[in-house]
């Protein structure tokens, strides 16, 4: 489906079309859950944020302004409800404090079988701006410039994003 | 995209959940039926609460004549939060049932 497509769904959607809303919901709820997940680490939240993700783009669809794409309008929002959420929750930081403790007392961590594992865990001790733009620019494989749009941020910040996550993981993966 | 970066991404690409999935679609109207009800029922409630306290000051400013009038209000007000709330999920519970 390309972004004309969307655009179109969407403002059908604005005129109160549900099944046009259900084609922009089944089109994009895979990345957009596959994004959440990575970020928060958990698919029962993540997929709790993606819900109501859809619920505001549902409420929003009339006010879209078209000058990004549905998509990357789609992540803006996911962001902003993940971020709401993560104030929220409060437990997340606990356990990235934790989790921060825990590499500063016994440094790179042993390499499990499970190469995805071990790469999803050494994510969780990411900051939550690094570890989106990862997920969106390596996972989701939007340009810097989507990622950018999506996550509210300059394009040179979200390139740093990248850069030091990137040598945060190689670092606690032991993969310098 | 070197070897390290395609590494992250098949660590990140198998978390993705199925490309069509019907129950989340489900969970979402669920979600979003129940939240469309309860801003009905707010508003009904703060209808019919505002009715009550209005009933109450006709009837302290006018005394017993009001009675009637009151129960006849009070009536209106249930049908009106009636109307509310219950009409418009009518149908989908109706389709739901397959009554339709």
């Amino acid at each position: 489906m390309t972004d004309e497509d969307d655009r179109i769904r969407l403002a059908r959607t604005g005129e109160g079309s549900e099944s046009a809303f259900n084609q922009l919901l089944d089109e994009h709820q895979a990345a957009l859950r596959s994004f959440l997940r990575n970020l928060l680490g958990n698919d029962a939240d993540a997929d709790d944020v993606a819900q109501e993700t859809f619920l505001a783009a549902w409420t929003m669809a009339r006010s879209f302004a078209g000058h990004a794409a549905v998509r990357t309008w789609l992540f803006a929002i996911a962001w902003r409800q993940a971020k709401m959420a993560q104030r929220g929750w409060g437990r997340q930081r606990r356990r990235d404090r934790a989790y921060a403790e825990f590499r500063e007392t016994h440094g790179p961590l042993e390499p499990p079988p499970d190469d995805g594992a071990a790469i999803r865990e050494a994510l969780a001790g990411l900051p939550l701006d690094q570890r989106a733009a990862i997920v969106l620019c390596l996972g989701c494989g939007m340009t810097h410039t989507e990622a950018a749009e999506s996550l509210g941020a300059p394009v040179g910040t979200i390139k740093s994003h990248i850069a030091r996550g990137r040598a945060r993981l190689q670092e606690a993966l032991g993969d310098d | 995209m070197d070897d390290f970066d395609a590494r992250i991404a098949a660590a990140l690409d198998s978390r993705s959940p199925p490309e069509r999935d019907p129950l989340f679609r489900l969970d979402y109207l669920r979600r979003r039926e129940e939240r469309a009800f309860r801003a009905r029922l707010l508003w009904a409630t703060a209808l019919f609460l505002g009715l009550a306290l209005a009933l109450s000051v006709c009837h302290a400013l006018f005394g017993s004549d009001a009675l009637e009038i009151t129960v006849i209000l009070v009536c209106g007000a249930g049908a009106a939060l009636f109307g509310l709330v219950v009409i418009p999920v009518m149908p989908s519970i109706l389709a739901r049932l397959r009554f339709r």
